[in-house]
């Protein structure tokens, strides 16, 4: 990158840091998890088994930072899918998880997502090339509850071959996410070495470690699964009314829960995925706004700058209902900024509605910004191939480029759009005035008659499916007990 | 007539202390407990429910003023329950089990107290049981559940069969973010809200109704 967007100095990083180990020791944080308040207590941290809040030292929270990985490894089926989140560059995905909401492509009609959508949601970003990984967006709410989750991840492998991300909400389920696809990497030793996927796994703000995430996130780091430590503090609400107190409490939350992980796993691949939010003051909501991209610069300042570790952001998100300028403005803003700040995960394509509902063109539309986006980072050299002077010596006042072959080498380098309009006004009423939209639906459907990802190998499919059923009675059983 | 133009100045300025010493002094004086609560309370309340609709006013103005109001109905509970007078009505919420996000139903209870309710708030992660024994304990008038994830949200279904079963003739209302009045018509709720300023009117309705 040529340039990078920072925005707190190091005695500012350093503040935060001290306050927040003062929060540690003095406030405590909640863990509603015995198993977490357990491992605390044996490793020295004060906990009142009552309130069930503990009080963690500086000392704990050095040892973690010490023993966290500074880079994180995103294994995938195929294996040129692989990458390194090493803090230097951004990796868009889709937004989720288990959104409940879609707008039908056929009708546009806003209704609630099923298991076929997250089909096709999968297989679009398995195809589209600046989908790096794919988190699994959609919700399956035609199925029950208490196996919508397993049966979303195990529909999310089979069709992409890209790393996926999900989440799981107690120990069970991340066992049995573990197997499948311990199964399909080829074993236990080699899924730590190139884990399949990646999970997200949420504290409450203000700082309460939730217990079903806490126990699968000990589960997740055993395993070597990375684990993208969520919260969404908003200021006013679940954080102080400024964006410093709210960086305070994101910062806080992210360190106690480092701490149990690198105490249960150490070593464990972490990720900081604090995404503090803007509110809504009249209804208490999380919204896209400003504050939201203010933060998604503190978080990459303190995670990459302090305490050299992968960071995400949060970039083409959208409060708007449908695409409309709205959207635009609020996707192309937030995605620029995390660009500009290397989030190592960037997730967010496919988004309305504050990731309460997510669109087919919406990921089309979103692809298409964050190659933009993406293209505006890139690095380019001044050197004397690049400044050509030969080449215009050659070419001369009043002459043009295009005949030489120094433009045929380079020119592919410069953006080309994909699907926004860069024509004239009559190819446009030629081609039948459509709006961007309308443009993207008919992508949409190209790549959806056309691509078919790479599937699981059929005797390795086989053991899935059977992992998959054992977990599916397995699930049911425990959620009628 | 009491003079109680001060007291509603203090609660729309959400001044709790200021409220608290006002109510006391009030009482002291011998002003009769009723017009006290009326015309210094619910009356300040409404003008911030007002100014909180016309958008000169939002949540956090809203939660001061329900807070101040708190404090003057902890000294003018006992009293008007001698005379015999009741609250709004008895809520009992929560968020339902598996969920532990309560902001959103932690605003609800602060607003319904607010608007003169009696509210008990169970927290999160709350089980059916739990619900049953505190509907039964405090007599409770109205049930209110939240649920932020889309798979929890599936339990307050549950919990409105086991009220069936018991045979317990309560009326219920539904919010969170997934939420919509579909749902709520789907699992049988009496009343669904999007919002926690409805949800206020909506439970009025449901507990005069």
């Amino acid at each position: 990158m040529k340039a990078r967007l920072t925005w707190f100095s190091d005695d500012e990083m350093a503040r935060i840091h001290e306050a927040s180990l003062k929060v540690l020791a003095n406030v405590g944080v909640r863990a509603d998890s015995k198993k977490a308040l357990d491992i605390l207590k044996a490793n020295g941290a004060k906990v009142n088994y009552d309130t069930k809040i503990a009080f963690i030292s500086r000392d704990l929270v050095e040892e973690a930072l010490k023993v966290m990985p500074k880079t994180v490894v995103y294994g995938a089926r195929n294996p040129k899918y692989d990458y390194i989140l090493d803090k230097r560059k951004a990796h868009f995905t889709a937004c989720g998880y288990d959104i409940p909401y879609i707008i039908d492509l056929e009708t546009g009609e806003r209704r609630r997502s099923r298991n076929e959508d997250l089909v096709r949601m999968v297989r679009i970003a398995d195809y589209l090339d600046n989908y790096d990984e794919v988190w699994v967006e959609g919700a399956s709410s035609d199925l029950p509850a208490p196996i919508q989750r397993i049966t979303s991840f195990v529909t999310a492998l089979r069709n992409t071959e890209k790393h996926i991300s999900h989440e799981a909400l107690d120990a069970d389920e991340a066992k049995f996410m573990i197997e499948i696809a311990a199964t399909i990497v080829g074993g236990r030793k080699e899924l730590k070495k190139r884990p399949l996927f990646s999970v997200e796994q949420s504290v409450v703000s203000p700082l309460k470690l939730d217990e079903g995430p806490v126990e699968a996130a000990m589960e997740f780091g055993a395993a070597g699964i990375p684990i993208l430590i969520v919260g969404m503090p908003v200021p006013g609400t679940t954080a102080p009314a400024t964006i410093t107190g709210t960086m305070l409490i994101a910062n806080t939350e992210w360190l106690a829960q480092l701490v149990v992980l690198q105490l249960a796993n150490p070593g464990a691949p972490v990720i900081y995925a604090q995404i503090p939010c803007g509110g809504n003051y009249s209804t208490g909501a999380v919204i896209e706004s400003p504050e939201s991209l203010l933060f998604r610069v503190g978080v990459a300042d303190m995670a990459h700058r302090y305490y050299d570790v992968p960071c995400m952001g949060y970039g083409a998100n959208t409060s708007a209902k449908l695409l409309d300028i709205q959207a635009g403005n609020e996707k192309g803003q937030s995605l620029l900024v995390c660009a500009l700040v290397a989030s190592d995960v960037l997730p967010g394509g496919g988004e309305l509605d504050d990731a309460l509902c997510y669109s087919l063109e919406a990921m089309v539309i979103d692809n298409e910004i964050a190659g933009e986006v993406f293209r505006f980072v890139e690095n380019f050299e001044v050197n004397d191939d690049t400044l050509a002077l030969d080449v215009i010596r050659e070419v001369g006042p009043g002459g043009h480029f295009l005949e030489q072959q120094h433009t045929l080498e380079n020119y592919k380098n410069m953006w080309r759009a994909t699907i926004s309009d860069k024509g004239t006004f009559a190819s446009w009423k030629e081609n039948g005035s459509k709006p961007l939209d309308n443009v993207a639906a008919e992508k949409v459907r190209e790549i959806l008659a056309t691509h078919k990802p790479q599937p699981i190998p059929e005797d390795v499919d086989k053991e899935v499916s059977k992992i998959y059923e054992k977990a599916k009675s397995g699930l049911l059983r425990k959620a009628e007990a | 007539m009491l003079d109680l133009a001060e007291m509603r100045n203090a609660v729309i300025k959400g001044a709790r202390n200021d409220v608290k010493g006002l109510v006391e002094k009030a009482v002291v004086e011998g002003g009769d407990v009723s017009e006290i609560l009326k015309e210094g309370l619910t009356t300040a309340i409404d003008i911030v429910g007002d100014k909180f609709e016309k958008g000169e006013y939002f949540l956090p103005e809203l939660i001061m003023s329900a807070a101040a109001v708190k404090e003057g109905l902890k000294i003018l509970r006992p009293l008007l329950a001698k005379d015999g007078i009741k609250s709004s009505g008895v809520v009992v919420l929560g968020t339902v089990s598996g969920d532990i996000h309560d902001i959103g139903k932690t605003i609800v209870g602060a607003m319904l107290e607010g608007a003169g309710f009696s509210v008990i708030d169970l927290g999160a992660d709350v089980e059916t049981d739990r619900f049953i024994e505190a509907i039964r304990q405090n007599n409770a008038d109205l049930l209110g559940m939240s649920a932020l994830l889309t798979t929890t949200m599936e339990n307050m279904r549950d919990v409105i069969g086991a009220l069936k079963k018991v045979g317990l003739n309560i009326k219920t209302m539904v919010g969170g973010a997934p939420l919509t009045e579909q749902f709520a018509n789907e699992i049988g709720a009496d009343g669904y809200a999007p919002n926690a300023a409805s949800a206020v009117r909506k439970a009025s309705e449901l507990v005069k109704g």
